[in-house]
């Protein structure tokens, strides 16, 4: 589904991402999980054409994405949820879902609709004529999710979603996250490993942009280093 | 000052009806003209000082149409659609190079197509003064109403910016694309990971307010002078519209460009000559109270 060679990523004058490379494969839920500034978002920007690569490939569905467009990059079939939610403080629920929906060009069956949309988060039916600013975290974040998967994602990178929310509402996005890998594959960024591992399928530890460790949850629950710096509170 | 003849015109229903008229004609021009700036400068963030340009070529366009036509149905509808069309042309080649630069680069290049287009305006229609006659359909008796004659042609203008106003706003509150025009100035990243194409969205934008700008132009035609330079001081009290009312507020550039009008209509009969002096002394108290404007958000 996803593959991203060796890239190398500058912000300005720091060098940022040092020769990543990662795979997301078909159906699975891959985390990347790290340490604040070890390069986690500008990995999912640098896939999204917000912070493109100087050096390196990312491929999606066996073409390169390298240097296009971000729209261009949604279009081919990747959601992206950024950290901060980054909700229209003027639009409302229902706002965000119409202008996020995209044609169905290229899922033959099914796709997402506002209807749809409401069945898997009745909470937004709801909240469908508030305006973001008046929603909680826990909220926005979910109205974050929704609003990506209106562009019909068969990909879809998730930023530090758990950020700032309780714990009872973290619980809640384990499910969320569960059934949506019913549908697509997904990329998760996460600070919090103990989400991270109940969701994902495969594991990448990110430090100083680079990737120090990847295996399966179970290899990444066992490794010493891993638990000691990312699970052991 | 002359407050003795501003006392006895307020004292005069007549002479009052004729003063608010008037502030209303000079309003609806200056409104259309400033949405347009106030629109691009919400969304894209770009200080277009050419937009008084844009006014002017709709004027000029008018001109010609009328003179080779003569209707000014057709004019009213081509001549904005033709300084939309260069406002697309600009955007794309120039001021999309500038968008989130220092605001000195966008004024250097908005500033650099003012004298390019007066120039150009000078080369095609020459330097001398144009005019147009009224429009045929607006030659009758003007209207007599509450002791004060109203031209035809005024009412029109009326009418026609009203509608505009309700338009604009119904467009960018109410339909999907205003929505995404609404978004585009809020968060142009996140919008653009939606699929939304942003640089497009921008073109479109700044087409608009170009064309709003050639409605200005059009409108005013049968009332002004058309010379090069004409967009010079339309520019400057535009902007000063849009600072009171607030960036990106269609409403509050309406009421304030109905402030602008009315003061200035009645400030030059106490106070000629000085008459201009009230509104920037009211917008440096807006500034200085609110400095987002009457009816802007204040963004932190």
């Amino acid at each position: 589904m996803l593959q991203v060679e060796d890239i190398h990523t500058y912000y300005g004058t720091s060098y940022i991402i040092q020769g990543l490379t990662l795979e997301v494969k078909d159906g699975e839920v891959v985390c990347l999980i790290g340490r604040n500034g070890a390069g986690k978002t500008t990995t999912l920007r640098s896939i999204m054409g917000l912070a493109p690569p100087q050096r390196g490939l990312i491929k999606f569905k066996g073409e390169e994405i390298t240097g296009k467009a971000p729209f261009s990059i949604v279009r081919m079939g990747i959601g992206y949820v950024p950290e901060d939610r980054r909700i229209f403080p003027d639009l409302t629920a229902r706002d965000n879902f119409e202008i996020a929906r995209r044609g169905n060009s290229r899922k033959s069956s099914g796709g997402w609709t506002i209807e749809k949309i409401y069945e898997f988060f009745p909470k937004l039916r709801e909240l469908e004529d508030h305006k973001g600013t008046e929603m909680s975290g826990g909220e926005q974040q979910m109205l974050a999710i929704a609003r990506s998967l209106m562009g019909n994602p068969d990909l879809l990178l998730v930023d530090e979603p758990t950020q700032g929310l309780a714990p009872l509402i973290i619980e809640s996005f384990v499910e969320l996250i569960k059934s949506l890998k019913q549908e697509m594959s997904i990329l998760l960024v996460e600070q919090n490993a103990s989400f991270a591992f109940s969701v994902s399928n495969r594991g990448y530890v990110i430090d100083k942009g680079k990737i120090l460790y990847h295996g399966s949850i179970d290899d990444l629950r066992e490794n010493k280093e891993v638990h000691d710096r990312y699970l052991a509170v | 000052m002359d407050i003795a003849s501003l006392l006895n015109c307020l004292a005069d229903p007549g002479c009052m009806a004729g003063q608010i008229i008037s502030g209303i004609i000079i309003a609806m021009v200056l409104f259309l003209v400033a949405s347009g700036l106030s629109l691009i400068l919400g969304v894209l963030g770009l200080l277009n000082f050419a937009h008084g340009s844009l006014y002017m070529i709709g004027a000029y366009f008018t001109y010609t149409v009328m003179a080779s036509i003569g209707n000014f149905g057709v004019a009213l509808i081509l001549a904005p659609i033709g300084v939309g069309i260069c406002g697309v042309i600009l955007e794309r080649f120039f001021i999309k190079r500038v968008y989130g630069l220092d605001a000195l680069y966008q004024l250097l290049m908005t500033y650099a197509f003012i004298l390019i287009f007066d120039d150009v305006v000078k080369f095609i229609w020459g330097i001398f003064d144009l005019s147009i006659r009224m429009p045929s359909l607006f030659r009758r008796p003007p209207v007599t109403a509450i002791g004060t004659i109203v031209p035809f042609y005024y009412l029109f203008l009326i009418v026609v910016g009203v509608l505009l106003v309700v338009a604009i706003w119904l467009f960018l509150s109410k339909t999907k694309y205003g929505k995404i025009i609404n978004a585009a100035a809020s968060d142009p990243e996140m919008l653009m990971c939606l699929g939304i194409n942003v640089p497009f969205v921008y073109t479109i934008v700044f087409g608009l307010g170009s064309l709003l700008a050639g409605v200005g132009g059009a409108l005013a035609c049968p009332l002004r002078a058309i010379t090069p330079g004409m967009g010079f001081a339309v520019i400057i009290e535009s902007f000063v519209i849009v600072v009171i009312g607030g960036m990106g507020s269609i409403l509050g550039t309406f009421v304030v460009a109905l402030m602008f009008g009315l003061m200035r209509s009645f400030g030059i009969l106490g106070f000629p000559f000085f008459e201009l002096a009230f509104i920037y002394v009211f917008m440096a108290v807006v500034l200085i109270v609110r400095p987002a404007g009457l009816f802007g958000k204040v963004r932190i």
